[in-house]
């Protein structure tokens, strides 16, 4: 197992926006997650990269405890993450945004090595042709294609994106996608995506994990969720799921 | 295109440092060496301030409380124990380094944006009261005298090359720092910190370096300060000094190389000039900056830089017409 949480919880105020969640995520697999609007994905998230320390609970990365590590050096042990938000920084152009990652990730240090790797993950990812434009005005798709070469650049083991596939039309998806799994397969990195469309996340996940008002509501095999009572009452809103993605 | 603009630029930059680098022999006035001076501290004070304001994005108001610790630290040292200034101006630069990374650099990691800028308002301001109530050493509101020059005997001639050389070696350093890592995660962490510190960047490390490196500069400008005028005084952290600074920065374009520089220039030479205009000095050169910012909230560097496109394009159509023409007379 790459990532084990133990009971993790957070809670802001009275509210409780994750509780008591354990789950653990095998190496090499995609695993989706999914639920509703403020249902805690993100906090999650947050947590076990490192932004929010969590109010109780644990987080293992490779049976190591880094539940209270910081940020970047969560990064450093091999965890990069994607943001809901897509914002790149917005001074610098392509090349100077991955190379942030590239710079200061594992790599950190190995500086003969950066500019082959850097141009190693621009070839990866294709985006030689825009290689030196400024990364303010790309269209949404190549803005998320950046701000995934730049967390490749870190050259982490873990990749967490959060609702990467937001706002993008079916055939964007489709690429998206299939460089995820391209990423997966010869990078041999391990995956966790946050996704709002059940299809598609059902479509590419290994395993998945749904949680509703912070709580753990299933864990398995993504076929079997739309069978699943529990899910289908409070996530979808409905005895009657029919199938359709939009949730 | 950009080769082109690229040599432009740097022939006007050989020039003018030709003509800065003879001007005294070519006879100047002393007062005019004098003016030249204070551009040369100023743009110094201006540059390392822009490293937080305008690089890191990290809002001091405190640079010039950072320069006052520099200066006075040197002229104590020279003054009191007699050390060279070879030894005073360094330490006074490094003094500045610590005391500001302890008081500010290692508080503000709690803080952003505005509570940065009161925080290091509130350190520059409590300084005057410090040094009027340390009057043995500091010389009170008085301020310190007759400071030991660079050297003995050392004339405005020879500051003006201190100066000279030390504002062109600080330039270099703060330019090399930009293009480096270093300079690299300052801007990562401007932009977006939560993206920057995802991607392995330290918040704490660059945030303690850029207070560091920013007062050690400022720092050492202060050393230049006081040994080439020969006295500071708490006066030199009212209002008005401060205020050129933010000006100085503001007008001539924050977080580029020389935009720092173009300001300091502009303030030092400009209200010298406006000297002529009396009380409306203050008045003009705060129109002016409102004019700037209106109309170029990136500084003059942003105006020349518009510029330079503008005549490059044209120069283009140009070509590209007669290129035109030609084809036409082919046919």
């Amino acid at each position: 197992m790459i990532l084990e949480t133990q009971g993790l919880t957070k809670t802001f105020g009275k509210l409780a926006a994750v509780n008591n969640i354990s789950f653990g995520v095998d190496e090499g697999e995609i695993f989706g997650i999914a639920g509703p609007n403020g249902a805690g994905k993100s906090t999650l998230f947050n947590m076990v990269a490192g932004f929010y320390p969590p109010t109780s609970g644990k987080v293992f990365f490779r049976q190591e405890d880094i539940t209270h590590l910081s940020a970047d050096k969560t990064c450093r042990k091999g965890i990069a993450r994607t943001f809901q938000i897509p914002s790149t920084f917005h001074t610098l152009d392509v090349y100077d945004n991955i190379r942030i990652g590239a710079t200061f990730g594992r790599m950190a240090g190995d500086h003969r090595k950066i500019d082959d790797w850097i141009d190693e993950i621009i070839d990866f990812l294709g985006l030689d042709d825009k290689k030196h434009h400024s990364s303010v005005n790309l269209d949404l798709y190549s803005t998320k294609v950046v701000l995934l070469a730049a967390a490749l650049a870190t050259d982490c083991r873990l990749l967490m994106l959060d609702e990467p596939m937001a706002g993008f039309t079916m055939a964007e998806i489709e690429s998206y996608l299939s460089l995820v799994r391209k990423i997966r397969k010869e990078m041999n990195i391990t995956v966790i995506i946050i996704e709002h469309l059940l299809d598609i996340l059902i479509d590419v996940s290994d395993r998945m994990m749904i949680i509703n008002n912070g709580e753990l509501l299933y864990l398995g095999d993504p076929e079997k969720v739309t069978e699943d009572r529990r899910v289908v009452e409070v996530y979808l809103g409905g005895k009657d799921y029919k199938g359709g993605h939009n949730v | 295109m950009k080769k082109l603009n690229l040599t432009r630029n740097t022939v006007i930059l050989a020039v003018v440092l030709l003509l800065i680098v003879l001007y005294p022999l070519l006879g100047a006035k002393p007062y005019h060496l004098h003016l030249f001076i204070l551009f040369f501290i100023w743009a110094m004070v201006a540059s390392s301030w822009n490293l937080l304001n305008g690089i890191s994005g990290i809002n001091s108001l405190g640079n010039i409380g950072f320069m006052a610790i520099g200066g006075y630290g040197s002229a104590i040292l020279a003054k009191t124990f007699g050390l060279s200034t070879l030894i005073t101006i360094p330490l006074g630069g490094i003094i500045a380094m610590v005391l500001v990374t302890l008081f500010l650099g290692l508080p503000t990691l709690r803080l952003k944006g505005v509570y940065i800028a009161l925080l290091t308002l509130i350190f520059a301001d409590t300084l005057p009261t410090l040094l009027t109530q340390t009057r043995a050493v500091t010389g009170g509101a008085v301020g310190l005298h007759e400071i030991p020059p660079f050297f003995a005997g050392a004339g405005k001639i020879h500051n003006y090359y201190i100066c000279l050389a030390a504002f062109l070696v600080m330039l270099y350093v703060i330019h090399r720092l930009i293009k480096s890592n270093t300079g690299l995660a300052f801007v990562a962490l401007r932009d977006s910190e939560n993206l920057a510190t995802s991607l392995g960047v330290s918040r704490f490390r660059e945030r303690l370096k850029v207070f560091a490196i920013s007062a050690l500069l400022s720092g050492l400008a202060g050393g230049f300060y006081v040994h080439s005028l020969g006295d500071i005084s708490p006066t030199t952290l009212a209002i008005e000094p401060f205020l050129m600074g933010i000006a100085m920065m503001e007008l001539g374009g924050i977080g580029t190389l020389f935009g720092p520089v173009l300001g300091a220039a502009i303030i030092v030479f400009g209200s010298e000039f406006l000297r002529l205009a009396d009380v409306l000095r203050m008045t003009i050169l705060g129109g002016l900056i409102c004019v700037t910012i209106l109309f170029f909230p990136g500084g003059l560097m942003q105006a020349f830089r518009k510029l330079g496109n503008l005549m490059d394009r044209r120069g283009k159509r140009k070509r590209g017409e007669s290129v035109q023409a030609k084809v036409q007379s082919a046919d």
